[in-house]
């Protein structure tokens, strides 16, 4: 993968500006941007970053305070867009470029990929894709990057450990086991074990089971009884068939008995009233012929007005003692009251005598009155004894027959066998009684049965869904295992692989050789470079040898990414003492044959050596130029013409 | 062979006796390469709906570490 154009527009220094990468030249891909402080180029780098990832995280504080639109450009007025694009070279001969703008408030990305039938324009997401498949944004500074970063490269151990799980992909394994985890961790609570509910259902259920048979058993014991009772109370009934009820007639013979019983109760009771009527009367009788006279005589006085007349002595005493007569209402008289006076006196006398005949004639009449309702009540008496009479003689005909009846026959036998079919009926009764129960229960049971045959099935239907649920819990656990050891076992891997990669290289590109013995990279990621004494002497590299070191192992960890980015360095000699400006640049040179690189230089770094050495070899070289006025930078293209 | 294709032949690998179904696989796969976009997001949701996958799992796997990634 490798730079074929950088176009700028109106970003920062650069109003309209563009770098070309030529071909590789004689096998190196060595790129030279030369410039002077302020001339932008760190800017190159950030133009690269804000195209890819859009930031700049090179911007010194004065850049970062100035806009990112062109100062010359926004002079003349014009409000246009800053753009960057990137077109690039891939392995497999494919061409791609990246272009951002922005007009204001959004960038806007877009990517071109060139085709045999032209170029296919994507968006953002495309771009986004490509760019992480090139160089994502967590790894790009082991590949566009300051020069000391080199420099310090190996004070950051923690930091290199973290970026080199980045740039390997390791650090997605983590995010995986991290979201495993938590996977883990839900699933796990969230499953019930419930094993136990559904055993306690299936015994509750059994218990029932086991019941309803207990019942069913009794349940058909009792329906035996019932058939063997049934089956005896059949032969009874045809032992009776064609024989007098002997118990039904004994029981009628006793009703008829009570029943004459109180008929001759009754009968003695009512003989003796109408004896004590029958004497009440005959006593009347005897003064009938009295009786008879007084009535005569009573008759005769009352034709012959030998009776007074029936005038009330308290109403004349009233006429009297008010002096007014209550039938007319006039006032009396002297005359008048001395006659009502007289007439008061001949009624009192008159009265006693006539009263006392009177009361003699009420007796009379009422004692004859008596005769004749004694005469009735007799008389209803013996209507009733002749009804009594009547009845007794019925019963006794009854009585008669049933003694006849039962005279003919087996009574006892009879009356023993009804009796016993009495208690056969009411023991098949109990019987009857007793299996409803059962069935009633049984019925109770079996719907509990199905309440818990449907609490089951939920059950199983839940078990069902946990069981899902605990299989991925088992796979996730497995596979988080599994991811744990893969990263541990991939993260031995990468730092051997690293080592390996960083001796072969620095070995390759350092110049003193036979200096050196190996370097050695720990598990956390410490390095220490051993001379041929077998001492650690990472501690007295000289710059040269310690960016040198470092670039090793950068170019180390590209071989282990997978990913093919160019490499971008700006300043990368600024730390080196001249004495070793000359070897690192060779070193640069031989780096360059597998990899395209692109140095931004001070002239202070590319000094008369350090030119002699690349200049051979280098497949493009640029000068950065800024105008007067300090708001333009040009970049010119000088020709790579083989140093003489 | 790089590095991510190591993850995944290993991965592979010790999965044979249980751990990582192909699915989950693919996705460890897709996540190391990138490849995981808005595209793909729309296939995996059918592809997820029978998978027995549950719902958690893509917000999770996901829309997560999507989000990490970018982040």
């Amino acid at each position: 993968m490798r730079f074929q154009r950088i176009a700028l527009k109106n970003y920062r220094q650069f109003r309209d500006a563009g770098l070309c990468f030529n071909e590789p030249y004689k096998g190196y891909d060595i790129h030279i941007i030369v410039g002077r402080n302020g001339t932008g180029k760190t800017n190159l780098l950030n133009a690269i970053n804000w195209c890819f990832y859009g930031d700049e995280p090179h911007l010194s504080s004065k850049s970062g305070q100035l806009p990112r639109f062109n100062l010359a450009e926004e002079s003349t007025g014009n409000k246009g867009e800053v753009c960057v694009k990137v077109e690039m070279l891939e392995n497999s001969g494919r061409e791609i470029a990246f272009s951002r703008r922005n007009h204001g408030a959004l960038d806007e990305l877009e990517v071109f990929i060139k085709t045999i039938a032209g170029y296919e324009h994507y968006g953002e997401e495309v771009f986004e894709r490509n760019v992480h498949r090139i160089a994502p944004k967590t790894v790009r500074s082991f590949f566009f990057f300051d020069g000391e970063h080199l420099d310090t490269y190996f004070k950051r151990f923690q930091s290199i450990k973290d970026q080199i799980e980045s740039l390997s992909r390791v650090n997605i394994l983590d995010i995986m086991e991290e979201r495993l985890s938590q996977l883990i961790k839900e699933l796990g609570s969230s499953a019930k074990n419930l094993d136990p509910e559904i055993k306690d259902v299936i015994n509750r259920k059994q218990t029932l089971e086991e019941k309803v048979k207990e019942i069913e058993e009794r349940s058909g014991e009792k329906q035996k009884g019932k058939e063997d009772i049934e089956e005896e109370i059949e032969k009874i009934e045809d032992y009776l068939r064609d024989l007098p009820d002997a118990e039904k007639y004994q029981k009628r013979m006793d009703q008829l008995k009570v029943k004459e019983q109180k008929l001759l109760e009754r009968r003695n009771e009512i003989l003796q009233q109408k004896r004590q009527k029958l004497i009440q009367l005959a006593k009347i009788t005897y003064l009938w012929e009295a009786l008879d006279k007084l009535m005569e005589i009573m008759k005769e006085k009352r034709e012959q007005k030998e009776l007074p007349p029936q005038i009330s002595d308290s109403l004349l005493e009233e006429i009297l003692e008010s002096g007014v007569c209550s039938i007319c209402g006039q006032e009396l008289s002297f005359e008048s009251k001395n006659s009502v006076k007289e007439l008061l006196q001949k009624i009192e006398l008159s009265s006693r005598q006539g009263n006392k005949l009177l009361v003699l004639e009420m007796n009379a009449l009422n004692i004859k009155k008596n005769a004749k309702d004694l005469y009735n009540r007799i008389k209803e008496i013996t209507n009733e004894l002749t009804k009594i009479e009547e009845e007794l003689r019925e019963i006794s005909k009854e009585e008669r027959e049933i003694d006849d009846v039962l005279r003919q026959h087996n009574s006892e036998e009879i009356r023993l066998n009804q009796k016993r079919l009495n208690e056969m009926k009411n023991k098949r009764d109990d019987f009857i009684r007793e299996i409803e129960h059962y069935e009633m229960s049984k019925k109770a049971i079996l719907k509990n049965i199905d309440n818990l045959k449907r609490e089951y099935d939920e059950l199983k239907k839940l078990q069902d869904k946990n069981d899902r649920g605990f299989q991925m819990y088992e796979m996730f656990s497995q596979s988080k295992e599994i991811v744990s050891i893969v990263k541990k076992e991939i993260m031995a891997e990468i730092r051997e692989h690293i080592e390996r990669a960083t001796n072969e290289i620095f070995f390759k590109l350092i110049w003193k050789k036979e200096s050196f013995e190996k370097v050695i990279i720990r598990d956390n990621y410490t390095v220490e470079v051993f001379n041929v004494f077998g001492k650690n002497c990472i501690g007295s590299l000289s710059a040269a040898e310690r960016e040198l070191l470092a670039l090793s192992f950068t170019l180390a960890l590209h071989q282990i990414s997978g990913f093919d980015a160019p490499l971008v360095i700006d300043t990368p000699l600024a730390r080196v003492s001249d004495e070793h400006r000359r070897n690192f640049a060779k070193s640069l040179l031989e780096v360059s044959k597998n990899k395209q690189i692109a140095l931004l230089l001070t002239p202070a770094e590319f000094s008369e050596e350090v030119e002699q050495e690349l200049h051979p070899h280098i497949a493009s070289l640029h000068k950065l130029e800024m105008l007067p006025d300090e708001t333009e930078t040009i970049i010119k293209e000088e020709s790579p013409i083989p140093y003489v | 062979m790089n590095t991510v294709e190591k993850i995944i032949w290993k991965l592979r690998e010790k999965s044979e006796g249980g751990g990582l179904d192909d699915f989950l696989i693919e996705v460890f796969q897709r996540e190391l390469n990138g490849e995981i976009g808005p595209q793909w997001k729309k296939e995996y949701k059918s592809i997820l709906s029978n998978s027995g996958y549950s719902k958690r799992f893509m917000e999770m796997f996901f829309d997560e570490i999507n989000k990490d990634s970018k982040d």
